[in-house]
């Protein structure tokens, strides 16, 4: 087996151990708020979700999304005002163009579709916050640990 | 093709003569016979030097980007592909549209190096080439050889949409009248057809022989950044290491850099070292741009600019 | 020790039994190209190839590499060497790379003794494999070399037709000759003549370049407008110095992935990207091609020759046949001949 081929696939879940590790990078006027929200309104959701605030959705440049695998994230959620509120009237629809295509481009080389989402969630929906995080959860629950791009276990090969 | 050569030589001593040009770029016979290089022109005397044949394969509209503080104007001469890239520079506000002298050719196709070096010597001079139709004779000083023209065309070429500059302020040649062949991504789709696991093993094994000399970046008429992110020390995004990580890193955001910008040269594909299929990135993110955005080929029109720096209220909606 | 023969039909099983007891690297094809790898067997080993796309000189001083580790965590904050390699045998080496490994040497290996490298050139057998035909891009010549012999190898294979002519250089060669004696039996005395007629073509293929008075004639260059006038086409991309067999720049720098474990790597650098000269604070010694594409053929055809008394160059050809603007080693000898 060559090197690439062993770290082609991430396996799945070798012990029940393993916890998912999902960064969230979420805007400060929405998906934050919708965060903050779902939390003072006891809303059950899974505690995988690590969120880095960001001040726009489109503040999120893809590097740091692919950086994010590379130090160990299962997963990546993008989320953001809807379409039409953005604090700064038009930042999301640039993140909705950038992150269709970019969602495409790891696909296409073979990141399993779930492993980067994107969502818009504003200040008011707490509960659609609590659901997608359940969701994502889910989805990376079954997708299993990422090895792709992991920069603690590229296979070394002596010579 | 004579008449060309006459024409391109006549065009550019005029273009010095009267001062209308600083420097005039082109290409030059090269080392072997089916090789040319970038020539730099700047004396009337030295148009001489000036050659078009098959084998211009360079690309030379990023040498306006390394010359744009030179004083005077810039004369470059352009293929249809490369034609683009005039627009790619202008629109991205790398150089004036005023300060630069387009010198389109109308453009039949050209011919790859590699598959010429797998039928025939190349290692001789340049003598003669004749059109034949179907084939091509190239005279050497190492012998005359003729090759099938299909056998050993560029693969960009097959598809080529604009075999007549795009923008052109002098032109050289007959225009010609093949129909554009646009592609229809046949070949994306089928490895968009394949199984997650079947893509990851693919590009991994590509990504993985990168030696990131960056011709490929370096090449580009849409990479004129001042400054890299690859080259970036503080903060360093990339690492300088060279393992499938760190070169994935650079093919995914090279490439993405390039979304709803590359002009679809194909130049970064045929610099590469070591075979990467790069255009297999840009001619997906070509497609979905396409079709998400309904984008037309970049740089093929003067307005414009890059797809992903604007956006429409209706575009897909998948995030909901 | 006295020549050996191999039969042509022996050569898988001779690599299997190599590749059995210890690691061998050989050239295989991949994705359609040519490389140097590590390989379970004898199985794909490509003979005929034209030199490798990446000269083996990455099995010695690889792109990258990692010197040392550490973790913070550890209260003796004790520097962790790396492991070293296996035992291994470099087999298909072309004369040419084995050229570049022996000025390698000369780099790593002589005033400066650099421990990683030389652990790996002590723990590295090297079979080198003539040429029986070479690339138009070759010119090996030009510097002494003969497509026939590799002084610096331990064994030399040489395709005779039917069999393999198998020279024992060193101690090292005559070792792994007596593991595989099975394998081999005694030169019939006819193989050092049949050896000159197999590498004939190559010799007469590649290109005939002369560096009579280019070391001289470069010592008075330094100001000269060619350099100038030939960087103006380059893209000061890393091809020619990265595919290099004698290139040998590298540059140090720390990992830390955000933990307390660490380490220091180094990988090579090339003196064709703006970043390799720049200092901290931002002076730039080397502030356009010209002085970077100086420096290159300087470099390989006057400091090398005046600080290790040999070319930096061995004339393998890559940089002519990859770089993409045609910027030629050959050419530019030859002009530097002409110009006044
Ligand atoms: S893509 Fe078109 S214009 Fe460009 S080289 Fe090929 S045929 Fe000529
Ligand atoms: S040209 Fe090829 S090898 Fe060089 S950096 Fe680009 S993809 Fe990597
Ligand atoms: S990415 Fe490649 S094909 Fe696109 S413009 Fe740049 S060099 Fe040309
Ligand atoms: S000489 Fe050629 S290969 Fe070397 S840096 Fe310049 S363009 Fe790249
Ligand atoms: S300079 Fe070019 S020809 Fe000489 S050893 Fe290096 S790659 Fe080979």
């Amino acid at each position: 087996m060559s090197v690439s081929e062993k770290s082609v696939l991430n396996q799945k879940a070798e012990s029940s151990a393993w916890k998912p590790k999902i960064i969230g990078f979420c805007c400060n006027w929405c998906s934050y708020a919708g965060a903050d929200l779902a939390g003072i309104s006891r809303f059950k959701q899974p505690p995988y979700l690590r969120i880095i605030r960001v001040p726009c959705s489109g503040r999120v440049n893809p590097v740091y999304v692919l950086r994010a695998f590379q130090k160990g994230a299962d997963g990546v959620l993008v989320a953001g005002c809807h379409p039409g509120d953005c604090h700064y009237a038009t930042g999301n629809y640039f993140t909705r163009r950038r992150f269709l295509i970019f969602k495409r481009l790891l696909e296409y080389v073979g990141f399993e579709p779930g492993r980067f989402q994107a969502r818009w969630i504003s200040g008011a929906e707490g509960q659609k916050f609590a659901d997608n995080t359940k969701k994502v959860v889910d989805d990376i629950k079954t997708l299993g640990p990422n090895k792709r791009m992991r920069l603690d276990s590229i296979p070394q090969i002596k010579y | 093709m004579k008449k060309v050569i006459e024409n391109l030589r006549e065009t550019a001593a005029r273009l010095l003569q009267n001062k209308e040009a600083e420097v005039v770029i082109g290409w030059g016979l090269g080392s072997e016979a089916v090789r040319t290089q970038p020539v730099f022109i700047t004396s009337p005397d030295n148009v001489d030097k000036l050659v078009w044949n098959p084998f211009c394969v360079n690309g030379l509209t990023k040498y306006l980007s390394d010359l744009k503080t030179r004083p005077g104007k810039i004369a470059v001469v352009v293929k249809g592909c490369d034609s683009r890239g005039i627009y790619r520079l202008t629109q991205d506000n790398i150089i004036p549209r005023d300060k630069v002298v387009v010198i389109g050719i109308p453009c039949a196709g050209q011919m790859s190096y590699t598959k010429l070096a797998s039928k025939m010597d190349v290692s001789g001079q340049l003598n003669d080439v004749e059109d034949k139709g179907e084939d091509l004779l190239i005279k050497t000083s190492k012998g005359d050889f003729t090759v099938k023209k299909s056998e050993v065309l560029l693969d960009k070429c097959l598809t080529c949409e604009h075999h007549n500059p795009v923008v052109a302020d002098h032109v050289v040649g007959d225009t010609i009248n093949t129909c554009p062949t646009p592609d229809n991504y046949e070949e994306i789709k089928k490895f968009e057809a394949m199984s997650t696991e079947e893509k990851a093993r693919f590009w991994l094994s590509q990504f993985e022989r990168c030696i990131r000399c960056y011709a490929c970046r370096n090449i580009c008429p849409g990479c004129t950044c001042r400054e890299c992110i690859f080259d970036a020390i503080k903060p360093d995004w990339v690492g300088k290491e060279i393992n499938v990580s760190e070169n994935e890193l650079f093919h995914l955001t090279r490439a993405f850099h390039l979304a709803g910008r590359c002009v679809d040269c194909g130049e970064c594909d045929r610099v590469c070292p070591m075979d990467i299929p790069i255009r297999l990135l840009n001619k997906k993110l070509l497609k979905d741009c396409k079709e998400l955005f309904n984008m037309e080929p970049p740089g093929s029109t003067e307005e414009g600019g890059s797809v992903l720096g604007q956006y429409r209220l209706e575009d897909p909606e998948e995030f909901m | 020790m006295a020549n050996k023969s191999l039969k042509k039909v022996q050569l898988k099983s001779l690599l299997d039994k190599i590749a059995g007891s210890g690691q061998l690297i050989a050239p295989i094809q991949s994705d359609g190209i040519t490389l140097f790898k590590p390989v379970q067997s004898g199985e794909g080993v490509v003979l005929d190839y034209q030199n490798a796309v990446i000269p083996p000189k990455d099995f010695f001083f690889p792109q990258s590499e990692k010197m040392f580790s550490y973790d913070t965590s550890d209260p003796t904050w004790a520097i962790k060497p790396e492991e070293g390699v296996p035992e291994r045998v470099l087999f298909g080496a072309r004369p040419c790379d084995v050229k570049s490994i022996l000025l390698l040497d000369k780099v790593f290996d002589a005033e400066f003794r650099d421990d990683i490298y030389i652990d790996k050139r002590n723990k590295t057998t090297i079979i080198a494999v003539s040429c029986n035909d070479c690339r138009h891009t070759c010119f090996c010549g030009a510097f002494g070399i003969s497509p026939g012999e590799a002084e610096g190898a331990d064994l030399l294979f040489t395709d005779l037709g039917g069999r393999y002519l198998v020279e024992v250089l060193t101690d090292k060669g005559s070792t792994l000759a007596a593991e595989c004696s099975d394998l081999l039996s005694d030169d019939d005395g006819n193989g050092p003549a049949a050896k000159e007629k197999a590498v004939a073509p190559a010799k007469e293929k590649q290109m005939n370049i002369d560096l009579e008075g280019v070391k001289a004639k470069l010592d008075n260059m330094f100001e000269h407008p060619i350099w100038a006038e030939e960087s103006l086409r380059c893209l000061g991309c890393g091809t020619c110095t990265f595919i290099c067999p004698t290139c040998h720049c590298f540059d140090i720098v720390d990992f830390n992935n955000q933990s307390s474990i660490g380490y220091r790597y180094r990988c090579a650098d090339s003196c064709q990207f703006a970043n390799f000269t720049r200092a901290a604070g931002g002076h730039q010694p080397r502030p356009s091609k010209m002085e970077r594409i100086r420096q290159r053929f300087m470099h390989k055809l006057r400091y090398f020759v005046d600080r290790y008394g040999d070319f930096g160059c061995v004339g393998c050809g890559r940089c002519l046949e990859k770089c993409p603007v045609n910027l030629d080693i050959a050419q530019i000898i030859n002009k530097v001949k002409e110009v006044g």
